[in-house]
């Protein structure tokens, strides 16, 4: 079925999060609004206000070519979630998915890069180099580095690459350990008692999968 | 004793009977010479299997018409023997009731992909079979088809019943790159990757924020036909700020302006078309739905004092069109939202692949052939009756000019009426 909204704006950004079966998938519900919020202030680009929670196993997945999933419980994916998202990535979506845990001896990291790796293949690091780094704010240093990798919480190691999994050299699926779901979950008035915006790296996630 | 006049009288009188007699002379000498040559048949008829051996029996004899009843059309040199036949005054005509008719044209279409499209067209009902070097490729039974083939190897060869047509396509250069240009957004990011996906070679530059543009292939030094085949314009800011389109129209590029870029006045004298009103798929639209082919778009309504064609309509409403604009094309996609029916289903991913790349290839420049000698076309049928004429129901010659037994009769002629006068000279002035 269409969603009439999206149809009157074709071009309109729509913060969407993966809804799946197992885990709590909706841990971090304040990232979409404060991503939102960012790439409103920024940027140029038409974003719609609200982000929309999707079923990973319903063909809406498609109406959103950005996805966001995250979780601390363990994530076994369905039959029908794994065809579906894999049907996403090679159409061209893009997902990103959080380790909301920081913790790679956690239950999160460990299913949720055996799901995605049993419906992907393996997820390679991702230079530091790479451009999602510099298309729109420069981080030469690779992934900005969350309060949270610093203060000793989780695995209380500082991740120094995302994991990614490219389709036509472009990154189809992007796995962090860096919990910026954790970084990023705040109320957007709350931006102005930072110095610097942490969420400017979402921005970049954002731009990134609007223009390549 | 005869007097002056009558001495300059017989003086006249037989000075003409001398030039008479010399003509009678010649013309028996020429008569002569002419009877002296070998005798040949006046008229011959020959199937068309028969044609290869006739023809050299026709060009050394002598024969006053030919007439050839053909299954198939003569290959080229057989039907240029028989053209430079009938020039040289032999009466050729033909006929050809079992020929069938088939025409075959390729051409290698701009696209990175290569490949060759051979169109057929053949008034026969029975199957065409397309083949090349290596063997039958495909076997065709439409009046018209338009088949896209991956490779060719040596020519294509097209046969229909008894007749075949040859034609081998010209190579191409490669095309150069497509510059995509619009505000971020899903549409410009799927269009750039189902052209890279077909081996386009992109640059992009999309706009993310007032001061900032993300590009891909480096930075906008100008629109120019050295660097670039296409330009592609996805929006009114993109087309109002795309200097210099015109000029790289004019010289031979091509531009794609795909929904509101239909709109800049910037593109005001490229298009013969003004943006109509956006129309969205009723509810329940699955975005696969190739007829919507992503569930909004913009009609195009023709402007009646430009020539433009409509390549695809909706609901009786012009969304794609095309013109010509001095060397190069344009075309309006009215559609606004393929993105959505790219994610619809794998098969709508290839199918918007393609799409896409067909758009492009419609108007990108075409790089002048490099074999342009090459020929890339075959009408048998035609060539037939370029070469002879229309077939005849009769042995009627088409061209009768001075066969050796007309030669024959008007030297005879010649000689009776030379001796003829002479003997009546000679008796009016009274000598014998």
């Amino acid at each position: 079925m269409v969603n009439p909204v999206a149809v009157a704006n074709p071009s309109e950004f729509v913060f969407a999060t993966a809804q799946y079966e197992s885990g709590d998938w909706d841990s971090a519900p304040l990232v979409g609004p404060n991503l939102v919020d960012s790439v409103a202030r920024y940027t140029s680009l038409r974003v719609a206000p609200t982000p929309v929670i999707v079923a990973l196993a319903s063909a809406d997945v498609m109406r959103y070519p950005f996805l966001y999933l995250t979780g601390h419980l363990p994530v076994r994916f369905s039959e029908a979630e794994r065809a579906n998202l894999r049907a996403y990535v090679n159409r061209g979506g893009f997902l990103f998915v959080d380790d909301h845990n920081h913790d790679i001896d956690g239950v999160f990291h460990k299913t949720a890069m055996e799901e995605l790796t049993r419906t992907f293949g393996p997820l390679r690091d991702l230079p530091n180099n790479h451009e999602l780094y510099t298309t729109f704010f420069r981080f030469p240093d690779g992934p900005p580095t969350t309060s949270h990798e610093l203060n000793g919480w989780g695995d209380n190691l500082v991740h120094k690459n995302l994991q990614a999994f490219l389709v036509n050299g472009r990154i189809g699926v992007l796995y962090s350990s860096k919990d910026y779901s954790s970084e990023w979950g705040y109320h957007p008035e709350s931006k102005r008692f930072y110095a610097v915006d942490n969420t400017r790296f979402g921005v970049n996630l954002i731009v990134y999968a609007l223009t390549r | 004793m005869p007097s002056l006049a009558d001495r300059g009288r017989n003086s006249r009188g037989s000075g003409l009977e001398l030039a008479l007699r010399i003509a009678a002379f010649v013309a028996l000498a020429g008569w002569i010479a002419n009877a002296a040559r070998p005798a040949v048949s006046r008229r011959e008829t020959v199937r068309g299997a028969s044609l290869t051996a006739a023809l050299p029996r026709w060009t050394h004899g002598r024969v006053d018409s030919v007439r050839v009843q053909l299954d198939t059309v003569p290959d080229p040199a057989s039907l240029a023997w028989l053209a430079a036949l009938r020039g040289a005054g032999v009466g050729v005509t033909w006929s050809g009731a079992t020929i069938s008719d088939v025409a075959l044209e390729t051409y290698v279409p701009t696209d990175p992909t290569g490949g060759v499209v051979a169109l057929v067209a053949s008034r026969e009902a029975e199957p065409r079979v397309v083949s090349d070097a290596l063997g039958p490729v495909d076997t065709l039974r439409n009046g018209v088809s338009i088949i896209r083939l991956a490779s060719v190897e040596g020519g294509l060869t097209v046969t229909s019943g008894n007749q075949a047509a040859r034609a081998q396509a010209a190579a191409v250069a490669a095309p150069r790159r497509i510059l995509v240009a619009g505000a971020a957004g899903w549409e410009p990011k799927f269009i750039i990757a189902a052209l890279e996906e077909r081996g386009w070679q992109v640059d992009a530059h999309l706009s993310v924020a007032p001061d900032r543009e993300v590009t891909q292939g480096g930075a906008l030094a100008g629109l120019d036909t050295a660097r670039y085949s296409a330009v592609v314009l996805l929006d009114s800011a993109s087309a109002e700020n795309a200097r210099g389109v015109e000029p790289f129209v004019r010289s031979g590029g091509g531009v794609v302006l795909a929904g509101d870029a239909n709109l800049a006045a910037r593109v005001a004298g490229l298009v013969a078309w003004r943006a109509g009103k956006r129309a969205t798929a009723p509810l329940g639209t699955l975005a696969g739905d190739t007829t919507w082919r992503g569930l909004s778009l913009l009609s195009l309504q023709l402007l009646p004092d430009r020539r433009a064609i409509v390549l695809e309509q909706h609901n009786g409403q012009p969304v794609v069109t095309a013109r010509r604009h001095y060397a190069g094309r344009v075309i309006g996609v009215g559609y606004d939202q393929t993105w959505r029916w790219r994610m619809a289903g794998d098969d709508s991913r290839i199918a918007h692949r393609d799409y896409w790349s067909r758009v492009v290839s419609s108007v990108a420049l075409r790089p002048a052939s490099a074999t342009s000698d090459v020929r890339t076309g075959a009408a048998p049928r035609a060539e037939l009756y370029e070469a002879l004429g229309p077939p005849s129901a009769a042995g009627r010659a088409l061209a009768v000019n001075f066969s050796p037994s007309a030669v024959s009769g008007a030297l005879g002629l010649v000689i009776l009426l030379s001796l003829l006068s002479e003997w009546l000279l000679r008796r009016s002035r009274g000598a014998r």
